[in-house]
C-alpha cells in the first residue's frame, strides 16, 4: 500500500470515529433503534 | 479431518455464524413480532432486514436511507460513521464474510442450472448499483421522504421480512396489494438470475456493496498482491467470478478463491504473504 493511501486511509479512520461519536451525541443512536423497533412497512412491501 | 474441513469452508462458516448473529431473536420467527432490544439501535455490516422476526440489529441500509430522508432537519452524521466505519475496516470483505443476503445468493448459485459466466457485459451491468444507489437510496429518500430501494426493489426485506410477517400475521396479511406483488416479483427474479449468473444482486443491484466498494483499495482487512512476487499470469483474475479487473479493486468481494490458485503465493492477507499453489496449471497465461 503506497504512503498516500495509508494517509487517505487514516484520515477517513478518523473521520468516521469523528462523525460516529457526534452521531451518537446528536441521538443517531435513538434515531436508528426508533426506525428499526418497528415494522418498516416499506421493507415488507404494504408501503 | 475437521480442521482441514474448517480451513476448506471457513468462508461458509463465517456467513452463516454472521446470518446467525443477525437473526438470533428465534422466538421472533414463532410469534412473528419483531425485536425491539436496545442492539437494535446498532447496524450491522451486512445486508439483513431489520424487520425481519429475527433481527435483532438494524440494517445500514435502511438506516441510511431513514436517515437521509430526515437529513432536512438533522444531519445523518451517524450512518455516515458508521457506514464509513466499516468501510475504512473491511471494505467488501463484508459482501464475502458479513452478509447474510451473499450467502443466500452463493448457496443459490449451487442449483443445478445453466450458468452466465462473466464478461465484458456483466462488467458493464456492475455499474448498475452506482446508479441504484444514486438513485433509490439517495435521491428518492431526500425528495420522496421515503426508503426508495427498501420500498421498490430489497428482495432481502422481502424473503426477511415481508414473506414471513405476512405468513404470521393476519393484519398485515389483510393490507397487501400491487406494491407486495411488484416485490415478489423482484425476488423471484432476483432469484432465477442468482441461481443462473454469480451473486447478481451483489455484483449489478447491490447499493451497500456500492457504498462498500469505494472503500475497497485502503481498507485496513483484505487481501493484498505482492508486488515483487507477482508474475502478471492472471490466474487470480481468470479463477474469480466477480467482474475484477485485479485483486483488491472495487469488483473483489475478498473472497480469496484467488489465493488458492496463485503459483507464486504472491496474495496475502493484509499484507502476509500467501503459500504458492499446487495448481500450477492455473497460472499459466490465462490473462
Amino acid at each position: 500500500m503506497t504512503f498516500s493511501a495509508k494517509i487517505i486511509r487514516a484520515i477517513l479512520f478518523i473521520t468516521a470515529v469523528g462523525l460516529l461519536v457526534g452521531g451518537i451525541f446528536s441521538d443517531g443512536f435513538k434515531d436508528v433503534k426508533s426506525k428499526a423497533e418497528v415494522v418498516c412497512m416499506e421493507c415488507i412491501g404494504i408501503g | 479431518m475437521i480442521m482441514e474441513n474448517i480451513k476448506k469452508y471457513y468462508r461458509r462458516y463465517v456467513q452463516l455464524i454472521a446470518a446467525v448473529l443477525y437473526n438470533c431473536n428465534f422466538t421472533g420467527f414463532v410469534t412473528g413480532k419483531i425485536y425491539k432490544g436496545d442492539t437494535k439501535g446498532l447496524c450491522v455490516p451486512g445486508l439483513n432486514c431489520y424487520s425481519c422476526p429475527g433481527a435483532v440489529f438494524a440494517c445500514p441500509l435502511g438506516s441510511l436511507q431513514g436517515a437521509i430522508a430526515k437529513s432536512a432537519y438533522k444531519l445523518p452524521i451517524y450512518m455516515l460513521g458508521t457506514l464509513l466505519l466499516f468501510g475504512i475496516f473491511f471494505g467488501r470483505l463484508i459482501c464475502g464474510f458479513l452478509c447474510p443476503f451473499g450467502l443466500v445468493q452463493e448457496l443459490l448459485h449451487k442449483l443445478p442450472f445453466p450458468k452466465i459466466p462473466k464478461s465484458n457485459f456483466t462488467k458493464a451491468l456492475s455499474y448498475i448499483k452506482y446508479a441504484i444507489l444514486a438513485f433509490f437510496v439517495v435521491a428518492i429518500p431526500l425528495i420522496k421522504l421515503m426508503p426508495g430501494f427498501c420500498k421498490f426493489i430489497c428482495p432481502a426485506g422481502t424473503i426477511e421480512a415481508g414473506i414471513p410477517l405476512i405468513l404470521m400475521n393476519g393484519q398485515l396479511r389483510d393490507k397487501i396489494g400491487p406494491l407486495f406483488s411488484w416485490k415478489v416479483f423482484i425476488l423471484v427474479l432476483c432469484i432465477l438470475f442468482c441461481s443462473v449468473c454469480y451473486r447478481a444482486f451483489c455484483r449489478f443491484i447491490c447499493p451497500l456493496g456500492a457504498i462498500y466498494s469505494f472503500f475497497n483499495p485502503v481498507a485496513f482487512f483484505g487481501f493484498r498482491v505482492d508486488k515483487d512476487k507477482c508474475t502478471g499470469c492472471n490466474a487470480c483474475i481468470h479463477v474469480c467470478k466477480m467482474d475484477v479487473e485485479k485483486v483488491g479493486d472495487h469488483e473483489c468481494i475478498q473472497c480469496g478463491e484467488c489465493r488458492k490458485v496463485c503459483p507464486e503465493g504472491a496474495i496475502g492477507f493484509c499484507g502476509k504473504s500467501g503459500k504458492a499453489s499446487l495448481h500450477k496449471e492455473g497460472g499459466k497465461n490465462v490473462g
